[in-house]
């Protein structure tokens, strides 16, 4: 058996070969996605976590028991501190660190140096283990190894703040008056160093050194064998332990462990009462909710692409089986049995399962790395591929893959098996409507896809509501998209002949026998072709539908940030205020040196913006309409922001130079018009939000704006998306100026083209600037760009595109291979009867045209279409709270370039190796065939 | 002596085989007068369709010279000779050779297309003329999916016939038939030089259509064994 099935096999081995192909690259398919997704969780759940460290400032994964001793006799601290050290084996992360803090309640001290003030000084007795290493010393030394002086006096090191709040000398010995060692003598600690530290510069110091104004710091190990344990005396330790992790090694499937450790941890172990809820939990849930919501986005998008590739190896096994019918029915005629001719092709599909597994799986874990290299719709940059490592989970993914790979290549051979010869004889008349035909299967999937279509249409905007809090994509949204294509791919192919027909009417009489050969060939037997065009069909426009959708959703989020972020940088200083002699404030602010920004070489210009979120209108006595205030140079904000055209009726500019001319005009959001009733050449009357009343004369209203967003959606406690007016009132920053005084402004920036990343934060630190509010566009832009949903989408969308294109390739050479070998015979007797060499290949490059060029037509019209219907819906499902522009359709003709190029290299290698294989061909030999 | 419209001279054809030349016609001359139905009968393997190509210009001769209407085919291109067959010549193969996606009307008209005419009311009766002369006056719309095997030779006949050549070449159109149609097929074959002064030449091993012939050409292993009439 195993010996006819590899002869079999050989015997067709291009066919084979293709289908082994359709195995590979299935099963590729299939095993990229799990192995891409838990690299990019990975990815996503590290920048959780640096998000978190730069957002709060800490370590983002810590463990902090915290206890009070009193007395240490049974050893509640060593307890602890083991207990700590075991929660990195239950956990199963490594140690990034573990500070063990220990500190005895201030007690009053009393010093050899007499001092002024008659208070009493208290100093709390602490020590941290590796304060050695973290500490920098400003004066003095670290304390020593035996952690005493030659006196017996503890030595201590005290921070910055403790020495000049306490006003302590190095050198300086102080007694403690009340607190005796063990053996009864007084506690004498000797100040040996002044050190600094900052919890922003290392996350060793949970405890800000900045902020311990009454401390000092002994030897650890000394703390633990004079306080604690046997010798614990009857003090009061304040015991804290960090068990501070290291996060880096986390990977996103050890994420339930983590939580599951974590809950035991914190709700029944035995130390649950001294251990903190950490931090890290909201950075895991963040990463959980973002995670739910990729896996099932990209899962519905790559579905899509998954049949695709099925429906290819039904259709290239359905061709074997169809070249293999009479071989079939000859064995089935001599007596073997319908289950011995299925083992056989069963046997055949394991074969290549099995060998296409072995290929597959690493050539996906390659695809992985090219998803996660993905920049843009079909740009990559491999410089910054995924770290993709196999995975159990991807296992069971490539045994889902083998199973369907199998039953797509088995399932024709089920229907082959019954055709006996006599029944082939009956099947091989021409042109029967096929079973979609008769059912309308057509009209039916439009019909399904246009009543979601319309629904969805009708709720478009609760689409981004449901999304926003927290569901992912609706499938159904997704489906319907993907029926439409099928559908009207399926319409255009019940019709297709009907415009064949129509054209050789018109052009009959023109065309010369190989013309009408074709268009016979066409009208009459254009069914055979179906599969394929809708292949082709269906490919085209769902890669026209994903590039547009890709890009849509990508440039979209792009503009919406652009245009948020207002300037390339927006940066606040801080404004200390002037005080009076008493030290009170006055109200006045200072104003911080504005030259220094002539000096940044990096930029184009910059300009002072008076920004005031604060502000309000009154409407009755205590109704109040919060609004936002926006005091710009109209000449200076013109040339360093700018907008869409479409956004406003007219340019944006036209309206700056309305304000322009007016001295007090204010602009106005669109909403003072719509919701309050405002009207062009009212004066208006608002309050800033110190509360000053201020008029302006309205010049005209604005629907959109640099950095304004005219609703604004936010969640509310049952976790729904709730819209609400945002107002905005633009007026001079020098009308502003005259009637406020120096108010405190933002400096909005643009900057050359070539400037530097860095260059701005090199600024601020040459210059030393207080930075209350820092805007960065072009972070803020990359930051947009790699976010994983929009990553992984354009990366499936990309990755489905290139299989499809390449399916698409092979399925459709291997048709016309097929489609010319049926035809040997046919082209022998053409060529014997006098048949042009020139004219058979004309003949094939018209079913080019009829089969091929009309769906690449229909797929362009059809990616046209789709796009235009679903892309907006699709959109809203990647909607983000802060998107405030409307949405709009983006194809860019480079991808649409890209597509038609590799459709037309598909064709021309296809009419190629069909021209080839023509002449190769030898007419008396194809003549012989039908004689066999 | 009739005007002789086929003549061949020495005519030699080798193939190249593992065990060296092979000598598939080992020299051949014949001469086949206008209008006759001439039998190029022999067992399998003794060369006869290999000589038929040749006269047909499928296939070149080794040695040797064929002459149609006095031209040696040597002197003509492959464009001529393509020509040469659209226009003058006429076939019918052994295996079924219609056109699929066409039906009889259409297969019988597409070579009246190949040669050059202009498809109108006249080359439509023509086609009728022909598929009557076969006996399929009444299938002309048929699919040959449609039609049984004798029928479909019939087809093939008429087309072959159709844009009136003046030589049919029919290898073995005969051998997937049974008898009694193999019998009619002749006789078609016979009555077409008679009321159209065609030219057929028939290769079959089948010894009981021989008496229909006008000429026989027997042929044994490469080499012609009879010389007359």
């Amino acid at each position: 058996m195993l010996r006819i099935m590899l002869e079999k096999m050989w015997q067709k081995k291009w066919m084979n070969l293709s289908l082994l192909l359709g195995c590979i690259l299935l099963i590729a398919t299939t095993v990229s996605f799990p192995l891409y997704q838990k690299a990019a969780y990975d990815r996503m759940l590290q920048d959780e976590f640096h998000n978190f460290m730069s957002e709060e400032g800490n370590w983002p994964m810590i463990i902090h028991m915290t206890a009070n001793c009193q007395k240490d006799k049974k050893d509640t601290i060593g307890k602890m501190e083991r207990y700590s050290s075991d929660i990195y084996d239950q956990m199963d992360i490594s140690e990034y660190q573990t500070i063990y803090s220990y500190s005895i309640f201030r007690a009053v001290v009393s010093s050899e140096i007499k001092r002024d003030d008659a208070a009493d000084m208290t100093l709390s007795l602490s020590a941290m283990t590796g304060l050695e290493d973290h500490a920098k010393l400003v004066t003095g030394e670290m304390y020593s190894e035996s952690g005493k002086d030659e006196n017996g006096a503890i030595e201590v090191i005290v921070p910055e703040a403790t020495l000049t709040t306490r006003g302590l000398i190095v050198g300086e010995s102080l007694t403690y008056d009340k607190m005796k060692t063990i053996d009864g003598d007084p506690i004498t600690i000797k100040v040996v160093g002044v050190f600094t530290g900052s919890r922003t510069e290392d996350f060793y110091f949970q405890l800000d050194p900045e902020k311990m104004f009454d401390v000092c710091m002994m030897n650890p190990n000394l703390f633990r064998e004079m306080f604690t344990g046997e010798n614990a005396a009857n003090y009061n330790i304040k015991v804290d332990i960090y068990d501070m992790f290291d996060y880096r090694q986390v990977t996103a499937s050890q994420i339930g462990h983590i939580n599951d450790v974590t809950s035991y941890l914190c709700d029944e172990s035995a130390y649950k009462s001294v251990i903190k809820a950490p931090a890290y939990q909201s950075i895991l849930e963040e990463y959980e909710f973002k995670r739910i919501r990729i896996t099932t986005t990209l899962m519905i998008l790559q579905i899509p692409v998954l049949v695709l590739l099925a429906s290819f190896l039904l259709m290239i096994s359905g061709q074997m089986y169809e070249m293999e019918r009479n071989e079939i029915s000859v064995i089935k005629s001599r007596g073997s049995s319908r289950a011995q001719i299925l083992l056989l092709y069963i046997y055949q599909g394991l074969f290549l399962t099995v060998t296409g597994a072995l290929i597959g799986v690493p050539l996906g874990t390659l695809f992985a790395r090219i998803l996660g290299a993905t920049r843009n719709f079909l740009e990559f940059d491999l410089s910054q591929s995924l770290n993709v490592t196999f995975t159990p989970e991807a296992l069971l993914y490539v045994i889902i893959a083998m199973i369907i790979t199998l039953l797509s290549i088995s399932i024709p051979a089920i229907k082959h098996s019954k055709v006996s010869i006599v029944n082939l004889k009956q099947q091989k008349a021409v042109g029967k409507k096929r079973l979609w035909e008769i059912l309308f299967l057509d009209i039916v999937l439009i019909g399904v896809s246009l009543y979601g279509f319309y629904s969805f249409r009708k709720s478009l905007h609760s689409i981004s509501d449901t999304v926003l809090s927290g569901k992912s994509l609706d499938p159904l949204l997704y489906i319907s998209s993907s029926l439409f294509i099928v559908g009207t791919g399926l319409f255009f192919l019940r019709i297709q002949p009907y415009i064949v027909k129509l054209i050789y009417l018109c052009v009959r009489k023109l065309c010369g026998p190989a013309g009408y050969i074709s268009f016979m060939e066409n009208i009459k037997n254009g069914r055979k072709m179906q599969l394929i065009m809708l292949f082709l069909i269906m490919t085209i426009s769902l890669g026209m539908f994903h590039a547009t959708v890709a890009r849509t959703i990508l440039e979209n989020a792009a503009s919406n940030r652009d245009y948020l972020d207002g300037a390339d940088i927006v940066i606040k200083e801080f404004w200390p205020m002037m005080t009076d002699q008493t030290g009170t404030p006055t109200g006045i602010y200072i104003e911080p040196d504005i030259s220094k920004y002539m000096t940044m070489d990096f930029a184009d210009s910059f300009t002072k913006v008076y920004y005031d979120d604060k502000a309000y209108i009154k409407q009755g006595k205590n109704d109040r309409t919060m609004t936002t205030i926006l005091g710009i140079h109209t000449k200076e904000f013109g040339s360093i922001t700018h907008m869409e055209r479409d956004l406003n009726d007219q340019t944006y500019h036209e309206y700056l130079n309305e304000l322009a001319a007016v001295q007090d005009g204010i602009l106005l959001s669109r909403n003072f018009e719509k919701v309050q009733g405002v009207a062009i050449g009212d004066m208006f009357s608002y309050y800033t939000g110190a509360g000053k009343a201020m008029t302006g004369k309205v010049v005209d209203f604005v629907d959109y704006f640099p950095s304004y967003s005219p609703t604004v959606t936010t969640i509310n406690a049952d976790g729904n998306a709730e819209t609400s007016q945002n107002y905005l009132i633009v007026t001079h920053y020098s009308y502003l100026k005259k009637n406020l005084g120096v108010q405190p402004y933002e400096v909005w920036i643009s900057l050359k083209d070539d400037a530097s990343p860095d260059a701005m934060y090199e600024f601020i630190d040459d210059h030393n600037i207080h930075v209350t509010k820092y805007v960065n566009k072009a972070e803020d832009m990359d930051k947009t760009m790699t976010d994983p949903l929009l990553q992984g989408t354009n990366g499936v969308l990309t990755m489905g595109f290139v299989v499809t294109i390449l399916l698409c390739a092979v399925g459709y050479l291997i048709y016309w291979i097929m489609s010319i070998r049926e035809r040997e015979l046919i082209f022998g007797v053409l060529r014997a009867c006098g048949f042009h060499k020139s004219e058979i290949v004309r003949m094939l490059v018209n079913e080019q045209i009829f089969c091929g060029l009309f769906s690449v037509l229909a797929g362009i019209g059809i990616g046209k279409l789709t796009s235009m219907m679903f892309v907006p819906m699709l959109q809203a499902s990647y909607a983000t709270s802060d998107q405030v522009l409307p949405m709009k359709l983006i194809t860019r003709a480079s991808d649409l370039y890209r597509l038609y190029g590799i459709i037309a290299a598909v064709m021309l290698t296809c009419v190629t190796v069909l021209i080839f294989l023509l002449f190769r061909m030898n007419v008396t030999k194809a003549l012989k065939l039908g004689e066999e | 002596m009739d005007n002789v419209i086929i003549k061949t001279k020495g005519i030699k054809r080798a193939f190249d085989t593992p065990a060296g030349k092979f000598w598939a016609l080992k020299g051949i001359d014949a001469e086949i007068p206008e209008g006759k139905f001439v039998i190029l009968r022999g067992r399998s393997g003794s060369g006869k369709t290999t000589y038929m190509n040749i006269i047909n210009s499928l296939d070149d001769p080794t040695e040797g010279d064929v002459f149609i209407d006095g031209v040696n085919l040597k002197d003509l291109s492959e464009k001529e000779r393509e020509n040469l067959r659209r226009t003058k010549m006429g076939f019918v193969f052994q295996s079924v050779s219609l056109i699929p996606s066409l039906n009889a009307f259409q297969n019988v008209e597409f070579s009246m297309r190949m040669a050059g005419m202009k498809i109108n009311k006249d080359t439509a009766r023509r086609v009728e003329e022909c598929l009557k002369l076969v006996g399929l006056g009444n299938r002309m719309n048929h699919m040959s999916a449609e039609m049984s095997g004798g029928e479909q030779q019939r087809v093939a006949i008429a087309r072959a016939l159709a844009h009136k050549p003046s030589i049919i070449f029919a290898d073995e159109p005969t051998a997937e038939l049974d008898s009694a149609m193999a019998a009619r097929v002749t006789e078609i074959f016979k009555e077409m030089t008679r009321k159209e002064g065609i030219t057929v030449l028939m290769t079959t091993h089948d010894v009981g259509l021989m008496g229909a012939a006008d000429m026989m050409i027997e042929l044994d292993n490469g080499e012609r064994i009879n010389a007359g009439e």
